[in-house]
C-alpha cells in the first residue's frame, strides 16, 4: 500500500443560497481545491461525487459528471456515492483506497447538498423502512439517545447545550459557517423543542454547501507541499443486533478502536478532532466512544471545557454541523477542510496551536436503533 | 410468542409537524420486551404523553391513531400504559 495525502482542499459558503445550483457550489469547491493543491483539472485520474438527497429533491443522478465536467475534467473514471451523512466522508474513504492500491496518482473528492428547499421537512432513514413508517425521524433517534444517557447517567440539558454554545463560540471564527452569532446555554434551552429533551438549537440546520479534497500519493505531493498525510481512513456499517445500547454505540466504539489500530496512535495523541455533531448529545456520545473520558461522563467533559478551543481536546473547532449546517453530502469532506487547515497551522483565529494529527468522524442512517454507517480518518503533519 | 408486554428504554415526544398523518404531538421509544430479550423501535400512546417515563410498564395495542394523511383514520401499533 502506497501511503496518501491531501494537497489541496476547498469548500463553498455553507448556508442558505437559492440563487446557486449544486453543481455551481460543487464545481466552485473542487476550482478551490484544485487551485490550493497547485495543479490542472487535467492531472486529476479518478473522480468521486457524494450527495445525499437531490435524487428525492430535484430527481437529479449521475451529477458527479455534471460537476468534474464543470470544472474541466472529462473522460477519467467518476463514481458517484450515496452513504447518508457519510457520503462525503466515503468519498474520501475510496479515494484513498484508490490512491493507496495503485489505481491513482491524484484523485479529486468533492460533496454537496442542496437543501434549502420548501417543505423539506425532517431527515428519515429511507421512507419505506418499517422504523420510518412507524415515526421514527432522525432528530428523534438522538432523542432516544439523549433520554437514556440522562436516566442513567445523570447528563444534564445543561451540559447538553453547552455543546451548542462551544460550537457557536468556535463559528464565530470560521467564516464558511452558517451560524456564526454566540449563543448562550439559556437561548438554547429556550429555544423551541423539537423532541424532548433537544431543543431547535440542539439540533443541526440544513445548509447549502459543497467541499472538495485532492487525494494524492506521497511521491506526487512531495513535488507540491503543504501535504498533510492520512494516516487511516475506515468505514464500518452497523451490527443491527437486538438488544441495542443506546448510550454506548458499538458501532461507534468498533469504528474508533479500528481507526486507532490503523493508524499506531491513542486518543492522548489527538490534536485536534471533528465529530458528527448532528445534534448536541451525538458530540457528547462521540467524546465517549473517543476514548477521551470514560462513558457517560462527556457531558462533564463539555461542561469543564476540555473540548473548547484551548483545552485539551478541541473537537469542533469549525463550528461542527451545528453552527455550520449540514449540508448531508458535503460534510464529511467539509471535515477534512477543517483538519487540513489546522495542520498546515492556517486556521488563523480558531488555529489549535502546535496541532500535528487531527481526526474526523462521520455517521449516516439509523436502522435497527444502530447508525449504518461510520467513518473515521486521522491525518497527521 | 414474543408477548404485548414490555417496559419502556427510552422515549421522547416529537413536538414538529408530524409525518404521515401522526398526530401532533406524537411519542416514539423503545421497548423491553417481557418475555424476550429484544429492545424494539414503537409509536407510543400519544394519550399518555404526561406519564411517560423509563422503566414504565408497557402493553401493545393496535387502534386507530391519526389518520392516513388523506383523512381516513388509520390503525396502528402502539405501546400504552399498563394498567
Amino acid at each position: 500500500m502506497a501511503s496518501v495525502a491531501i494537497v489541496g482542499v476547498g469548500m463553498s459558503h455553507f448556508g442558505k443560497h437559492p440563487e446557486r445550483t449544486l453543481v455551481d457550489m460543487a464545481g466552485e469547491a473542487a476550482l478551490l481545491a484544485l487551485k490550493d493543491a497547485g495543479i490542472k483539472p487535467s492531472q486529476v485520474e479518478l473522480c468521486f461525487f457524494a450527495n445525499g438527497l437531490a435524487s428525492r429533491l430535484f430527481g437529479d443522478f449521475t451529477i458527479g459528471q455534471n460537476v468534474f465536467w464543470e470544472v474541466g475534467i472529462n473522460r477519467v473514471p467518476v463514481v458517484n456515492v450515496e452513504n447518508a451523512c457519510t457520503s462525503g466522508s466515503t468519498a474520501l474513504y475510496l479515494a484513498y483506497n484508490a490512491v493507496a492500491a495503485g489505481q491513482a496518482e491524484v484523485a479529486l473528492a468533492v460533496g454537496a447538498e442542496k437543501m434549502y428547499v420548501p417543505e423539506f421537512g425532517l431527515i428519515n432513514s429511507g421512507q419505506s423502512e418499517l422504523d420510518t413508517q412507524l415515526g421514527l425521524v432522525a432528530p428523534a433517534s438522538f432523542a432516544l439517545r439523549a433520554v437514556r444517557h440522562m436516566t442513567e447517567f445523570g447528563t444534564t440539558p445543561e451540559q447538553l447545550a453547552q455543546v451548542a454554545v462551544k460550537n457557536r463560540r468556535h463559528a464565530r471564527h470560521n467564516p464558511l459557517a452558517q451560524f456564526r452569532e454566540p449563543v448562550t446555554i439559556e437561548e438554547v434551552l429556550s429555544s423551541p423543542m423539537i423532541v424532548d429533551p433537544l431543543t431547535r438549537l440542539q439540533c443541526c440546520p440544513i445548509a447549502d454547501g459543497a467541499a472538495a479534497a485532492v487525494v494524492c500519493s506521497s511521491n506526487f505531493a512531495r513535488q507540491l507541499g503543504r501535504a498533510v498525510n492520512i494516516e487511516a481512513v475506515i468505514l464500518c456499517s452497523g451490527n443491527y443486533e437486538s438488544p441495542q445500547n443506546l448510550t454506548s454505540w458499538e458501532t461507534d466504539y468498533r469504528a474508533f478502536n479500528l481507526a486507532y489500530e490503523k493508524a499506531g496512535i491513542g486518543p492522548e495523541d489527538l490534536d485536534v478532532v471533528e465529530v458528527h455533531d448532528a445534534f448536541t448529545i451525538s458530540e457528547i456520545l462521540h467524546y465517549e466512544a473517543l476514548g477521551l473520558c470514560k462513558t457517560g461522563e462527556g457531558g462533564k467533559l463539555v461542561a469543564e471545557g476540555y473540548t473548547e478551543l484551548g483545552g485539551r481536546w478541541p473537537v469542533n473547532v469549525s463550528g461542527g454541523l451545528l453552527s455550520r449546517g449540514h449540508p448531508v453530502g458535503a460534510t464529511g469532506i467539509a471535515q477534512v477542510c477543517e483538519l487540513v487547515t489546522q495542520l498546515r497551522n492556517e486556521a488563523e483565529k480558531r488555529q489549535v496551536e502546535g496541532a500535528r494529527i487531527g481526526l474526523a468522524h462521520c455517521m449516516g442512517g439509523d436502522k435497527a436503533g444502530d447508525t449504518k454507517s461510520c467513518t473515521i480518518a486521522i491525518f497527521s503533519v | 410468542m414474543l408477548g404485548s408486554e414490555g417496559v419502556i428504554y427510552s422515549y421522547t415526544i416529537i413536538r414538529t409537524k408530524a409525518p404521515l398523518g401522526l398526530p401532533n404531538p406524537y411519542s416514539v421509544g423503545y421497548i423491553d420486551l417481557a418475555r424476550s430479550s429484544l429492545r424494539i423501535f414503537c409509536l407510543l400512546d400519544p394519550a399518555a404523553i404526561e406519564r411517560l417515563q423509563v422503566g414504565l410498564p408497557v402493553r401493545l395495542v393496535v387502534e386507530p391513531l391519526g389518520d392516513d394523511g388523506h383523512g381516513s383514520p388509520r390503525l396502528r401499533p402502539y405501546f400504552t400504559p399498563r394498567g
